[in-house]
């Protein structure tokens, strides 16, 4: 009896533990994490193709964080912690990007990876947010804005790259990468539910501990669910910054 | 043939000592290795906080020449830069290079303030870009500062603890100083894009 209270409150513990380390550093759930409400389905759409398309030529990631309020955070090093949590971009290139955007507190913050510093200097970096971005801001058109600024950070990054982003986008069939996508999902769905079986016959749901383990299991399959817009994001690629980039507040 | 009783014990405890002995050298040269890691780290982030000062003091130039078109009377703000720029160059230790660079940040967030009275200055767009860059830089350097400070404190609170103290005593392993920013620096120069 005693033992079965403590698991009991074992496990509450390790859920407000996990709870309290998620609600910390939100995870990305796309190339974007939209907690602003500011893009609609064609703003969502574009992202993710570019990304997509930088993904495939290049290996850079474009991440957009949308925010309501700052809560007395620091724009920029609070960018940084989210750079260094997400890691857009490719281990070995550092070629990732990540656009923080504040809603009520009108700041936007750009913070470059290693790699993207040379061919995106801070300079010019505030050049593009002063001109495609702080106009549309301006008229609360906050997801063309910021789509605006992505497509732009992303010919920047097609042309030191030598391919051609306009091209890529035109050409390459959408359909391809979907159904690649639910390829995936659906094969990994029977191995989940072999993985489920095997252990609910190890640990009968009696046990407190296999109760967690299924709750766990649950949680993660929910979570990966309201994640699957069009597929394609599969995590970031490991990319580190330095600090680089520039913020404006309007 | 047999061994008697004590003799058998007496090797068993040999053994067991031996091995004890063996696992602590082990653990004394893998605690040792550590320490060496842990201090070429610090030297690599130290090398970052330095480079992104170089990046500072490289666009120093541009900056105060770009100011002076407008503000040339304002002289004590160039000369004490100046002053601190060739200090900074000066110096060849750490310490003497983190006083140096706080006396910097000094001087440039006072210059900052000086900037504010000229808004025709303030609206040039090669302004705007200089501001960005030296914006950039100052969080640069914040950014290898923290990673500086974050590899001393690992390195510092491993040193003192047992039986790492003993090692560290023994081949001359010494604290790490963090950086501060002095009093006067806590305002680095800010950009302020607002008016």
């Amino acid at each position: 009896m005693n033992q079965k209270k403590f698991l009991l409150i074992f496990l509450i513990f390790i859920s407000i533990f996990f709870n309290f380390a998620q609600s910390n550093i939100p995870k990305p759930t796309n190339f974007y994490r939209d907690d602003a409400n500011v893009f609609n389905q064609e703003h969502k759409y574009y992202i993710q193709k570019i990304n997509e398309v930088l993904k495939r030529n290049s290996g850079a990631e474009i991440a957009i964080y949308t925010i309501n309020e700052l809560e007395n955070r620091d724009a920029f090093t609070f960018s940084v912690k989210i750079f260094e949590n997400w890691k857009p971009g490719l281990k070995e290139k550092d070629n990732g990007i990540l656009i923080l955007f504040v809603k009520n507190d009108n700041k936007i913050e750009v913070r470059t990876g290693y790699g993207v510093e040379g061919f995106l200097p801070d300079g010019k970096i505030g050049r593009y947010l002063d001109k495609y971005f702080i106009p549309l801001a301006k008229k609360n058109q906050y997801g063309r804005g910021l789509v605006n600024l992505t497509y732009i950070l992303g010919l920047e990054i097609a042309n030191e790259n030598g391919f051609n982003l306009k091209e890529e986008l035109k050409t390459r069939s959408t359909a391809k990468t979907t159904k690649n996508n639910s390829d995936k999902k659906e094969a990994a769905l029977p191995v989940g539910i072999i993985i489920l079986f095997v252990i609910l016959y190890i640990f009968p749901p009696t046990r407190p501990f296999a109760i967690m383990l299924l709750f766990m299991f649950l949680r993660r399959g929910g979570a990966s669910g309201s994640s699957g817009f069009g597929g394609g994001f599969g995590g970031f690629g490991g990319g580190s910054t330095g600090g680089g980039g520039a913020g404006r507040s309007w | 043939m047999k061994l008697n009783k004590g003799c058998t014990i007496a090797i068993i405890i040999g053994v067991v000592i031996l091995l004890f002995a063996g696992i602590f050298v082990g653990r004394l040269i893998s605690n040792y290795n550590k320490m060496i890691t842990m201090k070429e780290k610090i030297d690599n982030s130290w090398a970052d906080v330095e480079n992104q000062y170089q990046r500072r003091l490289d666009l120093i130039p541009n900056l105060v020449n770009s100011v002076k078109g407008y503000a040339s009377h304002e002289r004590e703000v160039f000369t004490n830069i100046a002053e601190a720029r060739s200090n900074y160059t000066g110096s060849s230790s750490k310490e003497g290079k983190m006083k140096a660079a706080n006396q910097l940040e000094g001087a440039l967030s006072r210059l900052m303030v000086i900037v504010e009275r000229y808004p025709n200055l303030k609206a040039s767009q090669n302004f705007t870009q200089l501001m960005d860059e030296l914006a950039g830089t100052e969080n640069r350097i914040a950014v290898a500062r923290r990673r500086y400070n974050q590899s001393v404190k690992q390195y510092n609170s491993y040193i003192i603890q047992f039986p790492q103290n003993i090692i560290a005593g023994f081949f001359n392993f010494e604290k790490d100083t963090y950086f501060e920013s002095e009093e006067n620096a806590e305002n680095a120069p800010e950009v302020n894009f607002d008016n």
